[in-house]
């Protein structure tokens, strides 16, 4: 039987590929005996879909840009333009 | 070289309109990049970039998207790069064997030190709450050691298999995968106690950050 620490790695390794068969099995019956590495399972997608989300909606939290670098680009903008 | 003769008019919406990028757009690219690369100057640098690729490449413009789009995918491309050669450069300097912040979550015999409770609330669907919840999600994320943070927000911008990420990055999967599930967990543990109201490891005695 692996341990619930092993079981957690391996549930995050699922979420980014399909496990080989041996491992999908020892996971599966672990957590037909484990309540809490189900419910981890169930938490740690719920988890990645909202950072997925939140990396998508990231710029709603910055500050704008500087007005010293907004000059900069201004500049490098021009020269490129009058080339 | 093409001449910078003005762009023509054969872009279905509107045409590009670069000496008005910079008040347009510049902004608004700047929060995209500094929201996934966390660094000012880097950001600053990804802009500007940006807007000198997107003026050399303007007879590439075909109009179906907006001026705005456009700029923006040519700015994703260019972060997804930064990402990739900051997180391959990390990974050549090593990755740590262990991370005591994840390792305390168990005890020495593998079990959860304690197991994940139930959530108290459900991660909300809209409205304010929503953006409360984005702002949580935000301040777990900038915890997140660089390392960690710049690898997870590669994987999810990504949007490839985790194979072609790490051949892309020149990484190797396998340290990839310990990175992820670290980021993973730390995530796990800090909306667990911000949002779902729960500490998961209430019972360990010290609560230092590694």
């Amino acid at each position: 039987m692996i341990t619930c620490q092993r079981a957690a790695e391996w549930t995050s390794r699922e979420l980014d590929d399909p496990l080989p068969a041996g491992r999908r099995v020892a996971l599966g019956l672990h957590r037909l005996l484990c309540g809490d590495c189900r419910r981890f399972r169930t938490q740690l997608a719920e988890i990645d879909q909202a950072v997925g989300e939140a990396v998508a909606h990231a710029e709603a939290t910055a500050e704008p840009l500087s007005d010293d670098a907004r000059e900069r680009i201004r500049h490098a903008l021009q020269d490129a333009q009058a080339g | 070289m093409s001449p910078p003769t003005p762009l023509p008019d054969q872009t279905r919406n509107s045409p590009l309109d670069p000496p008005r990028w910079v008040e347009r757009h510049a902004d608004y690219l700047f929060r995209y990049a500094f929201g996934r690369v966390r660094r000012r100057d880097v950001a600053e640098e990804l802009v500007q970039d940006t807007l000198l690729s997107a003026w050399r490449g303007r007879t590439k413009f075909g109009g179906r998207a907006s001026e705005r789009s456009w700029l923006t995918a040519i700015l994703k491309r260019k972060v997804i790069d930064w990402l990739r050669a900051t997180v391959r450069d990390r990974e050549r300097a090593g990755v740590p064997s262990g991370d005591k912040t994840t390792d305390k979550l168990f005890t020495r015999s593998g079990k959860w030190r304690t197991g994940p409770s139930e959530w108290a609330s459900d991660s909300p669907a809209d409205g304010a709450e929503r953006e409360e919840f984005w702002a949580v999600v935000a301040g777990c994320t900038a915890k997140l050691p660089d390392r960690l943070r710049d690898a997870f927000v590669l994987w999810h911008l990504d949007e490839q298999s985790s194979e072609e990420v790490c051949r892309a990055a020149g990484v190797k999967p396998n340290n990839l995968w310990v990175i992820l599930h670290r980021a993973r967990l730390r995530m796990w543990r800090c909306l667990s106690r911000g949002w779902y109201g729960v500490e998961p490891d209430e019972r360990s005695e010290k609560r230092g950050e590694s």
